[in-house]
């Protein structure tokens, strides 16, 4: 509870967590904000300036950018929510299950998470993605197997951390079940550091699915996605540069606001750490 | 109360290649203790004095040997008989969660037990038998100094009136002063309470002043075991040096 309470109190993570609601939001109430379609090509009114019936000009092909950066959202940002639950409740099982039981378990467990780590992230995605063809699903399902191993040894090594403290030492000594050390004790704390981890994760895989759609990989034109959209960008950009500022910077600021998220988290669940920092101000 | 009988203990070395070399921490290691007792463990760091302690609350098992409290394994025994094992550690800073008040800290075993035996106990009245005045009820472990939050694990320690005590240095890294206020504290409840208790700890005058029985730890073995009474006539050299130590000290 005390976590929340700083949270509160922090400025720039208030901003950051309303900007992100908004975002959210926006993208899920995209058909009523959008001015217009986001895949309809009019070909008269390519490349338009800012104007009131196209809030951020249109492309070359005539589309909205402001209405494709809305319909953008549902694509990019969602698409890296669902790719973050899934890998985070992979890794909390798998990695619950090596920190809780340790033994051999747990050693099997993290060899096989060191032959997937062993591989960088980025060639194993291109390489299921060369296997089994671009496409969104296909990057959500690569990018699940490229970070699960990650996941699952951060939460092993955060329960372990905590399965090694006194307080826990004495609950196993005064005859508390598994259950309930691991409900009163291991549980809250691990929620908090994996929170704060999956937040500060958030940010890059937005930038992988940006990334793999900019370079051809990931959605599907004409599907309005924001890495997708530089991709398009990028065609007009001796003539037309200013095209690649719409998408890039949205993809900056919500990435940017993970991040500091991320940071203001880590500071609110870390007791210690916000003692001394309080000190120091 | 407690019998060990040829206790073995050995860890695996780190940093040696694939050959499994293994470091012997306790050889053939028997005392017994007997119910009531104050016994204690006395021996320099590295002795094996914590790997002993950690067998006996069940922590860990040993290679061989047989560790009974009252003729059974003590992890079957404290799971038999919840709250009725205790243990005081000796860093205070991770034996409290963080992230709990002092009065949550001391009441958590009692409130999960009170379906054995009804409540007597309230925060405070544990927190008054500790000497820790009510105020600090409401704060959290990072609030505490370092002899009021050993104040608030031995509270902790007591408040479901276990049998079976273990005090791993629970003094040790605190300060003289504050020590000697801990050890008071400890004699009044051996007083009020019965109970058995092991007293680890790695010098001799903290322990004599509680305990009735000295066991002496040197490099895995129990070198002696004597009454506290009979202290001025130890044989073991180990002991010997131990207790010259302490003498010297005193006459200057």
């Amino acid at each position: 509870m005390g976590g929340l309470n700083k949270l509160m109190r922090d400025r720039s993570a208030m901003i950051c967590i309303i900007f992100l609601t908004l975002v959210v939001l926006a993208g899920i109430f995209a058909p009523w904000l959008a001015p217009h379609s986001p895949i309809d090509v009019n070909v008269k009114e390519k490349l338009a300036g800012i104007s009131t019936t196209y809030p951020l000009g249109t492309d070359q092909l005539g589309r909205c950018i402001f209405s494709r950066l809305l319909y953008g959202i549902r694509t990019t940002v969602f698409i890296a929510f669902i790719t973050m639950i899934v890998t985070i409740v992979i890794g909390t099982l798998i990695g619950g299950i090596a920190g809780l039981f340790r033994g051999k378990i747990d050693e099997i467990i993290m060899r096989i998470c060191d032959v997937f780590m062993s591989f960088p992230s980025e060639v194993m995605i291109l390489a299921i993605i060369g296997m089994m063809g671009p496409g969104l699903t296909n990057i959500v399902i690569a990018s699940i197997i490229a970070k699960w191993a990650w996941y699952t040894r951060m939460v092993r090594s955060i329960i372990i951390k905590y399965a090694d403290k006194n307080y826990i030492q004495f609950a196993r000594v005064s005859g508390f079940s598994r259950w309930h050390i691991f409900k009163k004790h291991i549980m809250p704390n691990t929620v908090g550091e994996i929170s704060v981890l999956a937040t500060l994760d958030a940010g890059s895989v937005i930038l992988m699915i940006s990334a793999l759609s900019f370079l051809g990989l990931g959605v599907q034109a004409p599907t309005p996605e924001w890495g997708m959209m530089l991709n398009e960008a990028k065609n007009v950009m001796t003539i037309y540069p200013e095209l690649m500022l719409a998408p890039g910077i949205a993809i900056l600021v919500v990435v940017a606001a993970f991040n500091f998220l991320g940071d203001s988290l880590q500071d609110a669940f870390n007791v210690k750490r916000g003692k001394r920092g309080k000190r120091m101000r | 109360m407690l019998e060990v009988k040829k206790v073995y203990k050995t860890y695996p070395k780190a940093g040696k290649g694939f050959r499994k070399e293994r470091l012997s921490v306790l050889a053939d290691v028997s005392f017994q203790i007997h119910a009531g007792d104050w016994a204690a463990l006395v021996g320099e760091s590295g002795s094996g004095k914590s790997t002993l302690s950690r067998l006996i609350l069940g922590l860990e098992k040993a290679d061989s040997g047989s560790l009974l409290l009252e003729g059974e394994n003590p992890a079957a025994w404290r799971k038999e008989k919840r709250g009725q094992m205790s243990v005081v550690f000796q860093d205070y800073t991770s034996s409290a969660n963080p992230a709990f008040q002092i009065k949550d800290i001391i009441m958590e075993p009692l409130k999960a037990f009170s379906r054995n035996h009804p409540i007597q106990e309230t925060a405070e009245s544990l927190m008054e038998k500790v000497g820790l005045s009510k105020e600090l009820a409401e704060r959290y472990p990072h609030e505490l100094s370092g002899g009021q939050l050993q104040r608030v694990c031995i509270a902790r320690a007591i408040s479901t009136k276990p049998k079976f005590l273990v005090l791993d240095e629970a003094v040790s890294s605190l300060d003289v002063s504050v020590q000697a206020q801990i050890l008071d504290l400890l004699d009044t409840l051996k007083k009020e309470m019965d109970m058995t208790c092991l007293f680890i700890a790695h010098d001799l005058q903290t322990v004599a002043y509680l305990c009735n029985q000295v066991m002496f730890l040197n490099e895995g073995k129990i070198v002696e075991q004597i009454e506290t009474k009979n202290l001025a006539n130890v044989q073991s050299a180990y002991a010997k040096r131990l207790l010259e130590a302490v003498v010297r000290f005193r006459v200057e």
